[in-house]
Parts: structure tokens; C-alpha cells; sequence
């Protein structure tokens, strides 16, 4: 099971009918079990990627060739709930195959458990976000595609809910692609991280971690760091402030 | 209790209003109950009430039905959009009474005429909402249903109809309050038996307490349907929203 990815380019119209790139080359592959990391800067054509790879998009130069049939667990940057429909009903719709052991577990690990009857639009962001997490890994994806799952929230929060995320990740034979622009997080979680330019987005550097997520030191992740920083001088990037 | 208080105000209004009018012109409230209550035991009030709600759910569904599917087509397919749009304003803008006389001349005066003359004259409206409705569907969700593979019904059932469903009740209020109007006339021009049609022999007569104890009957029977299912629809597809109204 492989995903392998060839975008030769992708343009979109605006409205004004200029025409702009927004990919302009960029191929990898990834395997099962192993977490992809791409970084790039805000609006370099990440989540332009990731509905191409998902098959939202086809409108595109290249080729994308994933398992036939996969099954695609998709975290979307907004967490993109049915507000009329409670947190459990969200789940089940997308996984109606999930058994209560299975979804117990799920709504163990990312503390959901209290809010199973509750509708989004009484949760916060974080919590949302969960709802989206437990809805993806409920599916026992095959292809798992998580866009900035960890923006806009507040550094505890988004350093738990990474750790959840490793849990869920580690021991799962999925192949996962995680887009974010904070690269502790890519460190953190990726086993590959591919760092991507401004749009158009290219490929500027395909990096493999050797080192198992749960044994890598605070050392070796600033070791990683600020490798990868340095490689994309060019083009800062920092947590989202918003 | 606040309902209640409303409603004497009108009885009172009606009473004093009388004593000015004149029993001739307008009949004090006692007057037009006994009107009603002697139509109610010949069994009159009820047949005649009996056959224009039959007329009324007839054509009601029919429009909703009809409107509901050529509206979603409209708002998701562009060429179904400009090839409906003429047609949508001709309907729109067609007197009521243009489209009864036509049907009752064409298809003669039967039942089939009547029903789908008021059905007619309330698709339009019905065919406007939804495509309202189906242009402001979440293209964000419709993603969501597309990765994870939802099956169709599903996708229709949780994804769709509920972001339909607010259109649906503006169409189903107004639609209705439209064929309640309408379904007189049709009854009124071309049908032996119906509200519309004892209004006529009302008018013909200037028997004023029976007319207005079929009127009263029937806005009754509007504000009961209104109260017993429109609004408790109303207050289920919305009871997922953080309480505000």
C-alpha cells in the first residue's frame, strides 16, 4: 500500500480570469505506517494539495495513484461538522460501520466522552476539532489526511492534542499526511518532512527522521530544527498568531 | 394566556362593532354562532369544510412536491437555472385568478381543474425558495460527505435536507396561506360543494351570519393546522441551534 504523488502544476482562475499557479511541481510517495509532513508557509498551496490527493479535485497536471478504493480519513482545517446533528451522530454517519467498543475508545482517547450528545455548536474550537479527529480515525482509514489540525489553538492544547494524535497514529498501518506550517509540530510527528517553497509551491527538501517518534530527545528534535530552519530561511514560518 | 387575552380583544371589537353597524350589516358574535352551530349539526359546515381541505392538501403537497424538486434542480444545475428562469417569472407574476379561469376552461369544471389550477398558482413561490435553498448549500460539507464516502441517502438525509429545511418551512408557511386564498376562488368559480362555494351562496343570498360562520370556521381550522404542524416542524428542524429566538 503506497500513496505516490506527481503534481507537474495546478492553476486556478480568479475571478478577474488571471490565470495563477499554485503548485508547480511536486512529487513524492509515501508508505503505510509512515507520517508524511508537508511545511510550507501560509497559502503556498498546501490544502490545494490535499483535495487533490483526497480526489476533490481533479483539475490538475500529474497523477496521483493511491490504494483502489482507499478509505480516507480527512481533518479538515475548519473541522467541517453537521451542526444539526450531535457529536456522536457526526461519527457514525461517516463510520457506520464503527462498533461502540471501537468509538468508546476513540472518545476515551480524545476526551470526548462527556460530550457525546452534544451538539458542535456547543463545543469550543479545541473540542470541535476532536470531533473531527475522532471522526477520521473512526472510518479505520487507510489514507489519513490531517490539514493544520493543531491552528488556532493555545499551546497546551495543541501540544495535547499532538500527543493524542501520535497515540492514534502509532501502531495504525495508515498512511498519514499531515499539513501544517509550525515546524515543531512537523519534528514532532512526521517520520518524512517535506518542506515546500511559496507558491508556487515546489518541493525544497525531502527529509526523513530515523529516529522513532516516542524516542526522539528535546535534543535531536532542536537538532532537526533548526536543520529545517535553516533550509527555509528564505521563507519564515512561525506559529499562527491568529 | 396571552393568545387568549388576543383573542377576546377581537371578540369585544366584533361586539361593539356591531352595536354601531347594525345586526344587518355585521352580526353581533352570538348571532353567527348559531349560524355555526346550526350548519355543524346539519352536517353542512363539515362536508363543505371536509372538501376544501381535501383540495387544500391535495394541491398543497403536489406544489411542495413539484416546487421543492424543480427549485433544487434550479439552484445546483446552470442550465436547468436558465432554461426554468422565463418560465419562473411568467408563473410568478400570473394572476391567480387568470390561471383558474383558463384550467376551468380547458380541462372543464372537474376536481383535476381546480386542484391543479391552485397548485399552479403556488409551484412559483415554492420553485424561488428552494432554489434559494439549494444555491446556499455548504459546498464545505458537501466535501466532507464526498472524502468520506457518505451513500447517497445518508448524504440527502443528514447533509442536505437539513440545510434545506429552513427553506422548506418559509415555503411551507407561505405556500400555505396562499392556497388557503386561492382554493376560495377555484371553489367559488367552479365547484358544488367547499367553503368557496357556500361563501358564493352566502353572497348571493346576503345571508351575512352564515358567511361569516363558514369564514371563522375556516380560519379556525387554518390556525389549528398552523399551531398543530407547522409550527412544531418548525421548532424540531431548528432545535439543533444555540438557543437565541
Amino acid at each position: 500500500m503506497r500513496l505516490e504523488v506527481e503534481i507537474a502544476s495546478k492553476t486556478f482562475k480568479s475571478a478577474a480570469g488571471e490565470q495563477h499557479d499554485v503548485i508547480a511541481g511536486v512529487a513524492f510517495a509515501l508508505g503505510a505506517g509512515e507520517v508524511g509532513v508537508l511545511v510550507g508557509p501560509s497559502g503556498c498551496g498546501k490544502s490545494t494539495m490535499l483535495r487533490i490527493l483526497a480526489g476533490l479535485d481533479q483539475d490538475f497536471q500529474g497523477r496521483i495513484s493511491r490504494p483502489a478504493g482507499a478509505r480516507i480519513g480527512f481533518v479538515f482545517q475548519e473541522p467541517r461538522l453537521l451542526p444539526w446533528r450531535s457529536v456522536e451522530e457526526n461519527v457514525r454517519l461517516a463510520a457506520p460501520g464503527a462498533d461502540e467498543a471501537k468509538l468508546s475508545a476513540l472518545f476515551e482517547i480524545l476526551e470526548l466522552k462527556a460530550h457525546r450528545n452534544h451538539f458542535p455548536g456547543e463545543l469550543s474550537l479545541g473540542l470541535a476539532r476532536r470531533v473531527a479527529l475522532a471522526r477520521a480515525f473512526a472510518v479505520e482509514p487507510e489514507l489519513l489526511i490531517l490539514d493544520e489540525p493543531l491552528a488556532s489553538l493555545d499551546a497546551a492544547l495543541a501540544s495535547r492534542l499532538r500527543d493524542e494524535i501520535a497515540m492514534l497514529v502509532n501502531g495504525r498501518s495508515v498512511i498519514t499526511l499531515l499539513v501544517t506550517h509550525d515546524v515543531d509540530d512537523a519534528v514532532r510527528l512526521g517520520d518524512r518532512v517535506i518542506l515546500l517553497s511559496p507558491r508556487p509551491a515546489r518541493i525544497l527538501a525531502d527529509l526523513p527522521i530515523r529516529t522513532p517518534r516516542s524516542a526522539r530527545g528535546d535534543a535531536e528534535t532542536a537538532a532537526i530544527k533548526s536543520d529545517i530552519m535553516r533550509r527555509i530561511n528564505g521563507c519564515p514560518t512561525k506559529r499562527d498568531a491568529s | 394566556m396571552a393568545r387568549l387575552l388576543s383573542f377576546a380583544v377581537f371578540l369585544v371589537t366584533w361586539w361593539v362593532a356591531s352595536l354601531f353597524a347594525g345586526d344587518a350589516k355585521l352580526p353581533p358574535p352570538p348571532t353567527v354562532l348559531t349560524a355555526m352551530i346550526a350548519e355543524a349539526r346539519s352536517g353542512n359546515l363539515f362536508f363543505h369544510l371536509g372538501a376544501t381541505l381535501a383540495r387544500v392538501t391535495l394541491a398543497f403537497t403536489l406544489a411542495m412536491a413539484l416546487g421543492a424538486a424543480i427549485g433544487y434542480l434550479m439552484g445546483r444545475v446552470r442550465l436547468a437555472d436558465r432554461l426554468g428562469d422565463p418560465w419562473l417569472i411568467l408563473l410568478l407574476n400570473l394572476p391567480a385568478l387568470v390561471v383558474i379561469v383558463l384550467a376551468y376552461i380547458w380541462a372543464g369544471l372537474t376536481e383535476v381543474a381546480a386542484i391543479a389550477a391552485i397548485a399552479i398558482n403556488k409551484l412559483p413561490t415554492a420553485v424561488v425558495t428552494l432554489r434559494e435553498g439549494a444555491r446556499a448549500l455548504d459546498a464545505a460539507l458537501d466535501e466532507m460527505a464526498t472524502v468520506f464516502a457518505l451513500p447517497r441517502w445518508s448524504r440527502f438525509r443528514h447533509v442536505i435536507l437539513p440545510q434545506l429545511s429552513p427553506y422548506i418551512a418559509a415555503a411551507a408557511r407561505s405556500g400555505l396561506s396562499l392556497v388557503w386564498k386561492i382554493v376560495l376562488v377555484a371553489e367559488l368559480l367552479g365547484r358544488p360543494n367547499g367553503v368557496g362555494f357556500e361563501i358564493g351562496v352566502a353572497f348571493q343570498l346576503f345571508d351575512i351570519p352564515l358567511l361569516l360562520a363558514y369564514s371563522l370556521s375556516f380560519a379556525a381550522v387554518v390556525l389549528l393546522i398552523e399551531t398543530l404542524f407547522v409550527q412544531p416542524f418548525e421548532a424540531r428542524s431548528y432545535r439543533w441551534r444555540p438557543r437565541a429566538a
